[in-house]
């Protein structure tokens, strides 16, 4: 499968009803927690695995052993090792605790969210977003509008904050596991400094109002002086995840430099040095497991669930996702060639990736068009040399790619997901969270919007 | 003396049978029991996490009402046995949402049921810890039946180990009187010590001390008697209550044990996995308290 001929021609010989699955999978997590949340949260493992054996067994049926090397290839070079790395990611960051509470002022929740969305290039949006969410919402816990807060908190630390490397959000981990240099993405601070100051901005002038209104009467005004006064300052326990973490992070950096030679396996192959790395990544995560006390991940209400559930969803989609990359990739001349001429610049890249990041997930997002991208340019070509190409050549189109899919990844409670676990602990904690309509309407049409159109003129143009 | 066990925390995720375990408590109020906090938590999971959807707030609430309206329906009966109580409902892991609600509510003792989280509730708590099934399956000489779990402190079989283990188990005995008559103590000797040339001085030494129990006890009106045991501790233990007709087993933690994350030896695991009877557990003094977030 990994000869340019051959994926050029598996690609091209694809029929477009390969990509159903992938549809059906993308819809059932737009859908279902919005239609039948019920449904979806006790079925969702079930849902995902149709749409995956649909994919394997149809298509395994048609092209045989071609296509069963195919998924293989994808689980073990792509799937594995992401979900390793954002399974260690939250492992590292649930071992961190961090007591004490700021006061809940717009100006400590504007530091807060800073922190936080600089903090996600080191341990993922999600990682960032499981750490400080709860400490955030004890600092506001004195405010009567709590919701604004935890709005800005999902669109700068769940997501944009984590634009400048793989690490920080899972689209651009897909990027790096498939050959984008790991310091490639720091091509986007220029992007992610106008966003973040944007929005520290805008919420800062709006909490500063909201602040005022509810310290004008003077039962609000003895809440916020008791809020005020009940600030306690931050300790940090589990530090030692800290190290893991750098270890962690050296690994994937080494991985993807060093070059030991290669272990083939049915109908694929893969780097020496990023089986280590992989390892080196889950032993860091075992470490943690060991190495934490217990009651540090009770009080950060640490759970397997959440990452149990990406884990699920995320084969189903890497799997259900495998024949329409193929068709991508092969360009013009696969199925999908309509989509591949009609994206053609920058700012188009930038706004199709962000659409479709905004009511699907972003990771697939992400993918879907860097491959539509490396078919444009380099159609057929094997997916690591086209893609040092793509960044040496046509960096442009991976900013527009990359900065599509995280940015976009907040307009929605489905765009990202730590959104959604912001939304639960935030729910559960009493804080009033709008609907999925009402974030768009009232928070990310009126806030993002603007800022995205201000990057395109800016940056995509 | 142990300070009287004054507040009971009753955990319950409402399993067949688990108002029969809540009433088996009434009795303590003979020996001071004046309020029980009856605490309910709703997995995280149930409602929370839904996958690129967030918080089930709809079937939250609705599973808080259920839980309120069955507590409520208890509390009519804790009443009427002289009793307080307090209602706890949360959304949290139930394992550390249990542990924390009894720290927080100060409570002298945790009753939870048996079940696959009952010894991770059990090693996060630093107070008396019982671990009860109504209606407990068992299997003897081949056998299958089931106790029926009812007047659970009629008689207690206090698992002697080590002498500060035990002192700590006997003070909580010792405070029960009142609503505890009878007693067997009982000692399990190692089997290492059994080829010791020492053996005859262990078994008196052990017997004496047994013996010496069995004095403390009869002071606040506890008739005890000691046994000692050899071979397997947790299931010697086991038999021995079951020949002296007893009806739960009271085992404190060793001092070894209580200074490590999990409180509990692997013989007061075994006894909860499996024994029929209602165990007791003693933990290790408490830890300084951790810091409230809330």
């Amino acid at each position: 499968m990994d000869g340019p001929k051959a994926v050029q021609a598996f690609g091209e010989a694809l029929p477009l009803w390969s990509t159903v699955p992938f549809a059906g999978m993308l819809l059932s997590i737009a859908l279902g927690p919005l239609f039948a949340p019920r449904f979806w949260h006790g079925h969702f493992g079930k849902i995902s695995a149709f749409w995956a054996a649909a994919s394997v067994v149809s298509l395994s049926i048609i092209f045989g052993q071609q296509a069963a090397a195919g998924f293989l290839s994808v689980l073990v070079n792509e799937y594995l090792p992401f979900i390793i790395l954002m399974g260690t990611l939250y492992v590292i960051s649930g071992g961190i605790l961090i007591t004490g509470s700021l006061s809940g002022t717009p100006g400590s929740n504007t530091a807060l969210l800073l922190a936080g969305a600089l903090l996600a290039n080191i341990m993922g949006t999600t990682g960032a977003a499981m750490l400080l969410v709860r400490p955030l919402i004890r600092a506001n816990a004195h405010r009567k509008n709590r919701t604004i807060v935890m709005i800005f908190f999902i669109f700068l630390v769940a997501n944009i904050g984590g634009a400048l490397t793989p690490l920080g959000d899972p689209p651009l981990l897909l990027g790096f596991l498939v050959g984008v240099p790991f310091f490639g993405t720091l091509r986007l601070y220029p992007h992610m400094l106008l966003a973040t100051s944007f929005l520290l901005m805008v919420y800062y002038l709006a909490d500063r109002h909201i602040y005022k209104v509810e310290s004008s009467n003077p039962e609000g005004e003895k809440a916020m002086r008791t809020g005020v006064a009940n600030g306690r300052p931050f300790r940090v326990r589990g530090a030692q995840n800290l190290i893991f973490l750098a270890v962690a992070i050296g690994a994937m950096i080494a991985g993807a430099k060093a070059h030991l030679g290669r272990i083939y396996f049915p109908g694929g192959q893969k780097e020496i040095s990023e089986v280590l790395r992989d390892l080196i990544v889950f032993l860091m995560s075992l470490f943690s497991m060991l190495l934490t006390p217990r009651d540090i991940r009770d009080e950060n209400g640490f759970t397997w669930f959440p990452i149990k559930e990406v884990a699920i969803i995320f084969a189903g989609l890497f799997i259900a996702m495998m024949p329409c990359l193929a068709i991508l990739q092969a360009g013009t001349r696969g199925h999908l060639g309509c989509l591949v001429h009609a994206v053609r610049s920058p700012a188009r890249y930038f706004w199709a990736t962000g659409a479709l990041s905004s009511f699907l997930d972003n990771a697939p997002a992400y993918l879907a068009f860097f491959k539509t991208a490396l078919g444009n340019f380099y159609p057929g070509m094997e997916t690591r040399s086209a893609a040092m190409l793509l960044v040496r050549q046509h960096p442009a189109y991976l900013e527009a790619i990359s900065a599509g899919s995280v940015f976009f990844g907040a307009f929605t409670y489905i765009g990202n997901a730590p959104n959604f676990m912001v939304r639960s602990i935030s729910e559960e904690s009493g804080v009033e969270m709008p609907g999925f309509t009402g974030f768009m309407m009232k928070y990310s049409l009126p806030v993002l919007l603007p800022l995205f159109v201000l990057e395109t003129f800016i940056f995509f143009r | 003396m142990q300070e009287k066990i004054q507040k009971i925390l009753f955990a319950s995720h409402f399993r067949e049978m688990a108002y029969n375990s809540l009433e088996a408590l009434f009795v303590l109020k003979k020996t001071g029991l004046n309020l029980i906090v009856l605490c309910h938590i709703i997995p995280r999971e149930e409602v929370g996490f839904v996958p690129f959807g967030g918080y089930l707030k709809k079937e939250a609430d609705e599973l808080k009402e259920e839980a309120l309206i069955k507590f409520e329906d208890w509390q009519k009966a804790i009443n009427r046995a002289g009793i307080e109580s307090r209602i706890v409902i949360e959304v949290g892991d139930p394992a550390h949402g249990v542990a924390r609600t009894a720290h927080k509510e100060k409570a002298d003792m945790l009753a939870i049921g048996k079940g696959p989280l009952s010894l991770d509730i059990a090693t996060r708590c630093r107070m008396p810890v019982l671990i009860q099934a109504y209606m407990a399956p068992f299997q003897a000489g081949g056998e299958r039946a089931v106790r029926e779990n009812r007047l659970i402190f009629d008689k207690p079989l206090l698992a002697a180990g080590s002498p500060q283990a035990s002192r700590r188990a006997l003070l909580l005995l010792e405070s029960l009187a009142g609503a505890v008559e009878k007693a067997a103590v009982a000692h399990v000797i190692d089997k290492k010590a059994l080829s010791s040339p020492e053996i005859e001085k262990i078994k008196k030494d052990e017997t004496l001390r047994l013996e010496g129990y069995c004095d403390v006890l009869q002071k606040p009106g506890i008739a005890a008697e000691p046994h000692l045991l050899a071979g397997n501790p947790a299931e010697e233990l086991i038999n021995e209550a079951r020949a002296s007709a007893c009806s739960m087993i009271i085992a404190a933690s060793s001092d070894r044990e209580g200074q490590e994350d999990a409180p509990f030896g692997s013989v007061a695991r075994k006894l909860c996995e499996i024994s029929e009877f209602p165990v007791l557990l003693v933990p290790f003094p408490p830890l300084p308290p951790t810091e409230d977030l809330d």
